[in-house]
């Protein structure tokens, strides 16, 4: 134990866990079990576990838009367009995929190609041309809203085939001990666990930097506009994502994605994430 | 109007008048706050102030909207998306989201911009879904515009006090 205390300057991890809690992003989970301990006091069937995994299930859209907003608030800037983007895939979605399953793989490609194209268009908005990022995002999110009620009329439209649906409203029946898994809670597993890992690697390293400080970055060696720029599409991806699962959930309408960017960004700040000043303290060990 | 709008001001002048070294605190405020506290000056008290103001223009164009339509719809401002446009206009006006720049008369011009569109494209006729494609097109090309150029020259508005080293340093970080 003193050896690993010396050498690599690491605390036990049980003394680690408990430090933590004093932190924000560590109080947030203490709070997160108060709530649902006065949630499953009101509701006692929520204690039940395959109703928590499907509670936790409704809650992975927005879980997987505020991974994405993460990754641009840690590099300093803002995505309000992610409503807008997953309003725009949920409608193509909707409309080009209709009662074909046959047409999921390649519909799923397109939309992940529009997610990365608005992540790219943001990214060199802001960081080329120097508009802030309030304005681009919120731009890209007017043009984006504005086509996607131009193309419906601004009323639900498009039925996709069910096999489609099922991405975000099935689940893998019959689990030992669980019983219910949705797919939903799988794919945050995979997003959670690939952004955790994206952050330790010398990229999610680059990313804290740049928004701690975008001139000693540059100074360093990094080009801090790649760096924005692919974090703006990670974001805009995760709305991708994020509306092939509510495609399962909420159906198809013009409206669904509204308001999910903001949800996003109080979600990150509320998890300790603080952007253009001190964004350094709060990356994840 | 102008009991809510004296109420914390120590001289009791109108914080938007020109004379008025409050305005100048406001701009000092979002300039810099730590520099605003070590110059003497409170930083709360103008951000307080400048956060009523809003919320009292707020409250006066809910009247005016009320006036307007003669009903009281509870979902008129979140629909109207007044909150993220009046952002916009005042960025498209010259003013700074990071704060301490820009003007009244300024956001009153990005104001005017979006209304002039706004009719232009009501007169031609074009779809009102489309309106807002175009709407969002002009905020970027708008700001886009100025702010490569803007940002260059930009100087802190207190522009003697800085050292050219330490601008130019900045400059060169974002390319």
């Amino acid at each position: 134990m003193t050896t690993i205390r010396y050498s690599a300057q690491r605390q036990p991890l049980f003394s680690r866990t408990l430090h933590s809690f004093a932190t924000p992003g560590g109080a947030i989970y203490l709070l997160l079990l108060a709530l649902l301990i006065i949630l499953t006091f009101y509701n006692p069937s929520l204690a039940e576990p395959d109703q928590m995994t499907r509670f936790i299930g409704r809650s992975v859209p927005i879980a997987v838009v505020a991974i994405g907003q993460y990754f641009v608030i840690v590099a300093g800037e803002f995505d309000l367009s992610m409503g807008a983007v997953i309003s725009a895939q949920v409608v193509l979605a909707g409309n080009l995929i209709g009662q074909e399953p046959s047409r999921i793989p390649q519909v799923m490609v397109l939309m992940m190609v529009l997610g990365t194209v608005v992540g790219l268009v943001n990214g060199v908005l802001t960081s080329l041309l120097k508009v802030p990022s309030f304005i681009t995002t919120l731009g890209t999110a007017l043009v984006l809203s504005g086509l996607t009620f131009y193309f419906t009329g601004g009323a639900p439209s498009g039925n996709p085939a069910d096999a489609f649906r099922a991405i975000g409203r099935g689940g893998l029946q019959n689990v030992p001990l669980i019983g219910f898994v949705p797919y939903s809670v799988l794919v945050l597993l995979f997003v959670a666990i690939g952004a955790a890992w994206l952050m330790k690697k010398p990229f999610g390293r680059m990313l804290i930097a740049v928004g701690d400080n975008p001139a000693t970055t540059a100074l360093a060696g990094a080009s801090p506009w790649w760096i924005r720029t692919k974090a703006f599409i990670l974001s805009s991806t995760a709305a991708t994502v994020a509306a092939v699962l509510m495609v399962g959930y909420a159906g198809v309408s013009p409206v669904v994605g509204q308001g999910y960017e903001f949800t996003a960004i109080t979600a990150v700040v509320l998890g300790g994430v603080a952007w253009e000043v001190d964004a350094a303290q709060s990356c994840p060990r | 109007m102008d009991d809510s709008c004296h109420g914390p001001m120590p001289g009791g002048h109108s914080p938007v008048s020109e004379q008025d070294p409050d305005r100048l605190h406001i701009y000092a405020v979002g300039g810099d706050p730590a520099v605003t506290r070590m110059s003497g000056i409170r930083e709360s008290l103008p951000a307080i102030v400048a956060h009523s103001l809003s919320g009292l223009f707020a409250g006066l164009a809910g009247l005016v909207i009320v006036a307007r339509l003669g009903v009281g719809s509870p979902e008129v401002g979140t629909q109207g998306g007044y909150d993220l446009l009046s952002i916009a206009a005042v960025v498209v006006g010259g003013a700074v989201l990071a704060g301490g720049k820009g003007s009244i008369w300024g956001s009153l011009g990005g104001i005017l911009i979006f209304a002039t569109i706004d009719s232009l494209l009501g007169i031609m006729e074009v779809n009102p879904y489309l309106k807002e494609v175009v709407r969002g097109l002009i905020i970027i090309i708008a700001v886009a515009v100025y702010a490569k150029r803007t940002q260059l020259k930009r100087s802190a508005r207190f522009d003697s006090l800085r050292t050219k080293s330490a601008s130019s340093m900045k400059e060169g970080s974002i390319r």
